[in-house]
């Protein structure tokens, strides 16, 4: 009787440490999930805030590229057609994200990898207004089809961007987007090797003119998505980085409002000029009173505010631009105070 | 069996003492981040006061670095409020002003000013003053307070 009492009792003590020990178990695996996901947005978070800062330092620096080491991470870009901007790490995992709403940012909806590449060009029109910042990975890959050498040429050598002639011939490199830059020529059909790869994977831009065609992949063919316009060199390239044509049309407008506040404070300074000199006739240039033509100035104050509600106008600013340049030449050739 | 109870009670009491702890770390740490962040946000927005296409001296469209154009700083001042949005954006809840310090110092503008309770992070940036119809330069400062 007693060795039978016993014996349960062994049992009921194996029992007892095995619950026991399951539930000790489960309490630390608990908890190092819960610090992983804790981990995991505190480095997404710091990598948004120096990344946020990253961006800062290389809008200022312009003309240069940079080659930044990252953690491995995804970072997202978007810009849609209610100027929602912003950019996020990790997004869909930890929600972090940091707002965009004036920073001119050219990049694909997704760059991933160890190395961030990060160009800055003057947005001139004609007179400075912003640095558009250009965005990418270098495993994100940029095909150009039978191009402008002077356009392929400037192209950062630090990205992985090759020059065709036609699309035959074309190998898949394992790139996780391909962007594919047509010059005076339909796009026509994905080489056979990138058909495998996601639609949204693959897209393309066609360069005629001063109009951009967007394309994506739709199976086995290119798809227009719609067209748009430049006007400037660093207005093409931004066609380059950008995903689609709302994010592209969606940053010009952040630079065309920049451009409206600055054509106004061009077009005060260039009255405040013109006034000083005819209130001082005794000036030794005076004579450059006649060399300010206010009309210029307020023509692309103008026009920039008209393009901010309406895309559709934006082409018109070309005309008081070349007038400008022109304007500043003249005053140059003066020796007078230049507009910019 | 109660043996076994009572050192598994000592053994999850020394563990929550191992988490309170930790926490108080995780804490301190996460304060030092903020403060980082912040001072951080200062030099940025510093950055971006001295590097503004608005006020920005240039020549022939080249800009000419710690240099703001007297005529710019004038002709911005009252288009900040209008855009009192879009100036947000890019500068918070910070004041910044220009002083003229020689030849005199009587010479101040106030190009941003968007107070907040609480301290403030202060920079100061030297600068050149350019009035380009008397073709003159002098000396001033940017004064970039930073709200917390």
């Amino acid at each position: 009787m007693k060795k039978k009492k016993s014996q349960i009792s062994i049992q009921f003590s194996w029992i007892f440490i095995l619950i026991a020990g399951a539930i000790i178990l489960i309490f630390f695996i608990g908890i190092i999930y819960k610090q992983k996901a804790v981990s995991e947005t505190r480095l997404a978070g710091t990598v948004a805030t120096d990344l946020e800062a990253i961006l800062t330092g290389a809008r200022i620096s312009t003309g240069t590229v940079n080659v930044i080491q990252i953690p491995k991470i995804e970072a997202t870009f978007t810009c849609d057609e209610m100027g929602d901007s912003w950019f996020g790490v990790d997004w869909e995992k930890t929600g972090i994200k940091k707002s965009l709403p004036i920073e001119v940012v050219f990049a694909p909806n997704l760059i991933k990898g160890k190395e961030l590449i990060t160009w800055a060009l003057d947005f001139s029109a004609p007179f400075k207004v912003t640095n558009f910042l250009y965005l990418t990975s270098p495993e994100i890959r940029y095909i150009f089809v039978n191009p402008d050498e002077e356009i392929y040429e400037d192209f950062p050598e630090e990205t992985t961007k090759e020059e065709v002639l036609t699309m035959a011939g074309i190998s898949d490199k394992n790139n996780y987007k391909v962007k594919f830059i047509f010059f005076d020529q339909a796009p026509g059909t994905v080489p056979a090797p990138l058909q495998h790869m996601p639609n949204k994977d693959i897209t393309a831009i066609k360069i005629t003119g001063k109009t951009i065609e967007f394309f994506e992949k739709e199976n086995s063919r290119f798809k227009s998505t719609g067209q748009t316009f430049y006007i400037t060199k660093p207005m093409l390239y931004a066609a380059i980085f950008a995903e689609d044509k709302i994010y592209y049309e969606c940053n010009l407008k952040k630079a065309f409002k920049a451009l409206n506040i600055v054509a106004t404070v061009y077009a005060d300074r260039e009255t405040t000029l013109k006034e000083y000199y005819e209130n001082n006739p005794d000036d030794r240039r005076a004579y450059c009173t006649l060399y300010y033509y206010e009309e210029d100035t307020t023509a692309l104050k103008q026009i920039s505010e008209a393009c901010i509600q309406d895309m559709i106008n934006c082409p018109g600013l070309s005309d008081p631009i070349a007038k400008l340049e022109h304007d500043n030449l003249i005053l140059k050739e003066h020796s007078c105070p230049l507009l910019y | 069996m109660f043996e076994t109870i009572a050192i598994l009670f000592i053994f999850f009491i020394i563990v929550l003492f191992g988490f309170i702890f930790y926490t108080r770390i995780q804490k301190t740490t996460y304060k030092a981040e903020q403060e980082e962040a912040v001072i951080l946000r200062a030099i940025q927005i510093a950055e971006k006061a001295s590097f503004l296409p608005e006020i920005q001296c240039s020549f022939d469209n080249v800009p000419v670095e710690d240099c703001i154009d007297k005529y710019k700083l004038e002709a911005l001042t009252p288009i900040i409020d209008p855009n009192k949005i879009y100036y947000y954006r890019i500068f918070g809840d910070s004041r910044i002003t220009i002083n003229q310090t020689y030849p005199s110092d009587t010479v101040s503008w106030t190009l941003y000013d968007r107070p907040k309770e609480g301290e403030r992070l202060s920079t100061q940036i030297p600068v050149s003053i350019y009035n380009p119809a008397t073709d003159q330069y002098t000396f001033g400062v940017i004064y970039v307070e930073v709200y917390r």
